[in-house]
C-alpha cells in the first residue's frame, strides 16, 4: 500500500535491441565488459570501450541523465581512489608526479566505466530476467552440489520484498512518530537507541511475512528445483549471438594486444 | 480550536517521472468535537488527508491549522501537534515493539517527557478506555495477546498522548463483526466521554453511518461530498457511480422505493426506517 513507488532495482523498462537480449548474453558480455576494461592501457584501447559503451547506452535508448545518476553514490570513492593515487608519500613528504597523475585518472576512469557498465545491465534487464539468467548460467555448478536454483529463488524473493519492506519501514516510522519518537535529533547512541522501535515491529513483520510466503508456496507444491517448469523460457536469438561474438573478439583481440604484441 | 484544512494539494515525488498528485484543492473545517466518517476507495486520498493532520506529511501547496497551529508553517511545532492530534494507522498492532504492555502504551507518554506518576496514570487510563485492565495484562508481552487485544493495546498507545483529536485509519479492518461493533462501540464512548474529535477513515458505509454526525466522500483525491449523513446517504446514485456503496438500511428504502413505496431518501437506520413505515401503516391499511 502507499502511493510511495519504488523501483525495483533500476530497470528502465523500454523494447530496445539490448532489452530484448537475452540476460544470459547480458550477464557474459558484462563479465567480458569487465575484463576488457581492466585489460585496456591505452588511449586507443579506453577510447573502444567508451565507444561499446555509448552504442549500447544509444542503442538501448537509455536517457543519459539516467545513466549517470547511477554514478552519484560512487562519487566519494571515485574521489578518494583519485588522490590516493595522485599522491605520493616518498622521502621527505607529499609529491604529486607525472605517473601518479596518469595512474590517478585511470584508475578513477576504471571505476566510473565499471559502474556505467553494470548500470546498463541492470537498467535494462528485468530483475526476474537477471536471475533467471543467473540461475541458467550457474546451472553447470550443480555438479558440484551448488544449490544455482535456491540461490536464484532467494534472490528473486529479497529482490521482490525490498519494496514491500521500504512501505513497511515507512509506516511504522510514521506510526511511532506520531507516538512522539524523534528518529533524527539527538548523539549516536540517541539515534541508535531511538531505532528501537522501529526495528523490532519491522523484524517481526518480515518474520511473520517468510512464514506465509513459505505457506503459500507449500500449498502451491513448491519443492524446489526438481521437475520444475519455466513459463517464460530463455532462448538465444540472432542477436545474442552476434552481440556475444563481437564481444569475444574485441576482448580476444585487445589481449592479443596486451600480451602477443 | 478547529481543524481548517484550505486547498490542500499533496504530489509524491514531484518533479519526476513518478509524480502522482494524492490529494487536490481540498477544503474543509471541521470543528471541536465533530465525529467525522471519510470515505473513499483505496488511492482516493484519505490516507494521505489524514497523514497532513499531524505534520507526517506536508503539503504541495495550500493551507493547514490544526488545533491553532499552523501546520504549514516552515517551523510549526510538530511536537506538540502530535501530542494534540492522536493518529491511529491501519492495522496499528504492527508498531508494537516493548516487552510488556505498560512499557509499550507509555512510549508516547515518555516522549513527551512526562514524570513516572503522571505515565503511570495515564497508561491505566489509556487502557482503561481501550476496556483492557493494567493490573491484569500490564505485565504480559504485547505479542502474547490475542489480535484483538494487540490492536486495543496498540490505540491505547495513542490515546495515553491524551489527543483532542483522535484519528482512526481503519480501525475495525480485519476483525471479526462483533470485535467491528465493539470496536465502535468503544470509540463512540471516548468520543463521548472525552468530547474529543474523532475523524475516522472507513470502507464501511455502514460502519460511518451508524457512529458519524457528518461524512466526507473522497474520490480522485478530491473531496466530492461533505455533510450530514443523512444528505450524504441520500446521494446514493453518486456514490455507487464513484464505486461506493450505501449502507444497507439506505439500499433497503431504495429498493422500497422502486417498488413505489414512497419512502424519503437518507434514512441511514433501521429504527428510522421502521418509524417511518408505521407511521404511515394506517395510510396503507385502507
Amino acid at each position: 500500500m502507499g502511493p510511495v513507488n519504488v523501483t525495483i532495482g533500476q530497470y528502465f523498462p523500454g523494447d530496445s535491441l539490448i532489452h530484448r537480449m537475452d540476460p544470459r548474453t547480458k550477464l557474459l558480455f558484462t563479465i567480458l565488459y569487465i575484463v576488457l576494461v581492466f585489460l585496456v592501457r591505452d588511449v586507443l584501447g579506453y577510447a573502444a570501450v567508451i565507444a561499446l559503451l555509448a552504442v549500447s547506452a544509444a542503442v538501448a535508448r537509455l536517457p543519459v541523465k539516467y545513466l549517470l545518476r547511477s554514478l552519484k553514490p560512487m562519487i566519494f570513492i571515485v574521489v578518494l581512489t583519485f588522490l590516493l593515487n595522485l599522491i605520493t608519500f616518498g622521502d621527505g613528504g607529499v609529491r604529486i608526479t607525472w605517473t601518479g597523475l596518469l595512474n590517478a585518472v585511470t584508475m578513477s576512469l576504471r571505476l566510473i566505466l565499471l559502474v556505467l557498465g553494470s548500470q546498463l545491465l541492470t537498467l535494462t534487464t528485468s530483475p526476474l530476467a537477471l536471475t533467471d539468467g543467473i540461475e541458467q548460467l550457474m546451472r553447470p555448478l550443480k555438479a558440484i552440489k551448488f544449490p544455482a536454483h535456491e540461490m536464484a529463488m532467494m534472490m528473486t524473493i529479497a529482490l521482490r520484498f525490498i519494496p514491500t519492506l521500504v512501505d513497511e519501514t515507512d509506516r511504522i516510522m510514521k506510526a511511532q512518530k506520531s507516538r512522539g519518537a524523534d528518529f533524527e535529533s539527538g548523539n549516536l547512541l540517541a539515534r541508535a537507541r531511538a531505532l528501537i522501535p522501529l526495528l523490532v515491529p519491522l523484524f517481526v513483520s518480515a518474520f511473520r511475512r517468510a512464514d506465509e510466503l513459505a505457506m503459500a508456496m507449500e500449498a502451491r507444491c513448491y519443492r524446489g528445483d526438481a521437475g520444475r517448469t519455466q513459463l517464460k523460457q530463455l532462448a538465444f536469438s540472432r542477436v545474442d549471438l552476434y552481440g556475444l561474438g563481437a564481444a569475444v573478439l574485441l576482448t580476444a583481440l585487445v589481449a592479443v594486444d596486451r600480451w602477443v604484441l | 480550536m478547529a481543524i481548517i484544512i484550505e486547498k490542500l494539494t499533496h504530489t509524491y515525488m514531484p518533479d519526476s517521472p513518478f509524480a502522482a498528485t494524492a490529494i487536490e484543492n481540498v477544503t474543509a473545517t471541521i470543528q471541536d468535537g465533530e465525529f467525522v466518517g471519510i470515505i473513499g476507495h483505496t488511492g482516493s486520498g484519505k490516507s494521505t488527508l489524514i497523514q497532513h493532520l499531524n505534520g507526517l506529511i506536508k503539503p504541495t501547496s495550500g493551507r493547514l491549522e490544526v488545533e491553532g497551529i499552523d501546520v504549514t508553517a516552515p517551523k510549526a511545532d510538530l511536537k506538540t501537534l502530535r501530542q494534540r492530534v492522536g493518529l491511529v494507522f491501519q492495522y496499528p498492532e504492527h508498531q508494537l515493539f516493548e516487552e510488556t504492555v505498560e512499557k509499550d502504551v507509555s512510549f508516547g507518554p515518555r516522549n513527551l517527557g512526562l514524570g513516572a506518576e503522571e505515565i503511570h496514570a495515564r497508561v491505566e487510563r489509556a487502557l482503561a478506555l481501550m476496556g483492557l485492565e493494567l493490573g491484569e495484562i500490564g505485565q504480559r508481552s504485547p505479542f502474547e495477546l490475542s489480535g484483538g487485544q494487540r490492536r486495543r493495546v496498540a490505540i491505547a498507545g495513542v490515546l495515553a498522548m491524551e489527543p483532542s483529536v483522535l484519528i482512526l485509519d481503519e480501525p475495525s479492518a480485519g476483525l471479526d463483526p462483533a470485535a467491528r461493533r465493539a470496536m465502535l462501540a468503544t470509540f463512540t464512548s471516548i468520543h463521548r466521554s472525552k468530547g474529543c474529535t474523532v475523524l475516522m477513515v472507513s470502507h464501511s458505509m455502514d460502519e460511518v453511518a451508524r457512529v458519524a454526525s457528518r461524512v466526507l466522500v473522497m474520490n480522485k483525491g478530491h473531496l466530492v461530498m461533505d455533510g450530514d449523513p443523512h444528505a450524504v446517504y441520500a446521494r446514493g446514485e453518486e456514490l455507487k457511480a464513484m464505486g461506493l456503496g450505501v449502507p444497507a438500511v439506505t439500499d433497503l428504502t431504495d429498493r422500497l422505493r422502486a417498488r413505489g413505496i414512497d419512502v424519503p431518501r437518507g434514512m441511514i437506520s433501521l429504527a428510522e426506517v421502521r418509524a417511518y413505515l408505521d407511521s404511515r401503516k394506517g395510510e396503507w391499511a385502507q
